[in-house]
């Protein structure tokens, strides 16, 4: 097992436990408090490195929502949508391709990229995470006004923890 | 082997994707009661959509059936009218006797085939010899009159529509009374004239035209068209009416064809005076 499968593999375990141990108690009444729900786990599938396989990518993040969901007691919710973010995600990172294309040797981190493509890669994932994650939660777009509220407020305030915990940690890889 | 293996090797995400998110969602479905019972209702929307369209196509595929028992159903209310009943009424010693015979009996028929935009038009019925269908019977609809019946075959009939040239049927304005011919001139197939009004009357657009019942073909009062426009040539006797049909030729499928029980009497009496 190299470095980085072990960084990856406690970085996977760390977050399910601060999401599901810490993250989801923060959940307030009120009319617009409501609307708040933190989700960090995203940021794994952000990190995972530029040279997983995609077909690795999916499966990580499957099992990645799958143990989350065994903390919301909500099994395939957050599944489903780690499963299409990670699907995305391959796509997107084809996109944002930079000029002369990725040093496969790295992971997609602030440190590698630098802070303003992270912002709008990593906003872009979990906006994504987001809006599916809301949606199959609610399973109608009846609700598309309450998806879009909560897909929006959560996303500040989602954004602002992932931003948190890149400053303090600052992963390399 | 190696090309499948290939295959996955290319498409595995979107085949990884596929599997686990169809995993999922059996997952959401399996363990969650809202979105479960969401899925099921939705399910249910659906399969009872897609019954009600199967049900509407069969529906409309048996409209002809349907078609065919509502006509049915019409003639024979439209033989319980007063105008297609013999009414023997007799005053005796000031009691009154009043005695309903039916003297115009209807034949529902669908029409076949149909011309309307040549100079003489002639549609074809499915009913002939074989329903009692006779010759120079007419043709109504619940709207108007088609025609009068030229000739016969085992099966079928043939109507000389009002519009064609040789057509003259026996009309009457319904609010005066007065007396006319219907005639057509091979023009427009929403309109046919009025002749034979004679000037002392007094039209007015949108008087509904009649059969006067004197034809013995149709029962009195059948509606034919209303009075579109008129005028009369200085020096001549007579009006000129242009009046529209109340029945869309082009449109029309069905039909009753009108039999009357006690035509042959009138017609051997006719006879009687032409001797």
């Amino acid at each position: 097992m190299n470095s980085i499968t072990i960084t990856n593999s406690i970085r996977f375990i760390g977050l399910v436990l601060l999401q599901g141990l810490l993250l989801k108690r923060m959940e307030f009444g009120g009319a617009f408090f409501e609307y708040i729900h933190v989700l960090i786990y995203p940021l794994f599938i952000i990190l995972l490195p530029l040279r997983s396989p995609t077909t690795l990518v999916i499966s990580v993040s499957f099992l990645l929502g799958l143990s989350v969901d065994l903390f919301y007691w909500s099994i395939g919710v957050h599944a489903a949508a780690a499963t299409a973010t990670a699907f995305m995600r391959q796509g997107l990172l084809a996109v944002l391709q930079p000029r002369g294309g990725y040093n496969l040797l790295f992971s997609p981190t602030r440190m590698r990229m630098g802070t303003p493509w992270f912002l709008r890669y990593a906003s872009i994932v979990m906006l994504f995470h987001l809006f599916y994650y809301f949606s199959v939660e609610a399973f109608t777009f009846v609700y598309i006004k309450d998806i879009v509220l909560d897909t929006m407020v959560s996303f500040v305030f989602s954004m602002l923890a992932l931003m948190m915990y890149v400053s303090i940690f600052d992963p390399v890889e | 082997m190696r090309k499948l293996f290939l295959l996955f090797l290319r498409n595995g995400g979107l085949l990884a994707f596929g599997l686990l998110e169809v995993i999922s969602l059996f997952l959401v479905v399996q363990f969650n009661p809202d979105q479960e019972k969401i899925f099921f209702n939705s399910l249910n929307n659906w399969v009872a959509g897609t019954d009600a369209i199967s049900q509407n196509t069969l529906d409309y595929l048996q409209l002809d059936t349907y078609a065919d028992s509502l006509a049915r159903a019409n003639a024979q209310m439209l033989e319980k009218l007063d105008n297609a009943l013999f009414i023997h009424q007799i005053e005796e010693d000031s009691i009154k006797r009043t005695d309903w015979e039916q003297q115009y009996v209807l034949t529902s028929a669908k029409i076949v085939d149909k011309t309307v935009s040549r100079k003489n038009n002639f549609f074809i019925l499915n009913r002939g010899e074989r329903h009692g269908i006779k010759r120079n019977s007419g043709v109504i609809t619940e709207k108007g009159v088609i025609g009068v019946v030229v000739d016969v075959s085992k099966d079928y009939a043939q109507v000389m529509t009002v519009l064609h040239q040789q057509s003259r049927l026996s009309v009457a304005l319904r609010r005066t009374g007065d007396f006319g011919a219907l005639v057509w001139d091979g023009d427009d197939d929403r309109y046919v004239s009025l002749v034979d009004v004679p000037k002392h009357v007094q039209p007015v657009e949108g008087d509904t035209i009649q059969t006067s019942g004197f034809s013995q073909m149709f029962p009195e009062g059948v509606m034919l068209g209303k009075i579109e426009e008129f005028d009369i040539e200085p020096g001549s006797n007579f009006y000129d009416i242009k009046v529209r049909l109340s029945e869309d030729m082009r449109t029309v499928k069905y039909g009753y064809v009108v039999d009357n029980l006690k035509r042959a009497q009138i017609d051997s009496l006719k006879a009687g005076l032409g001797e």
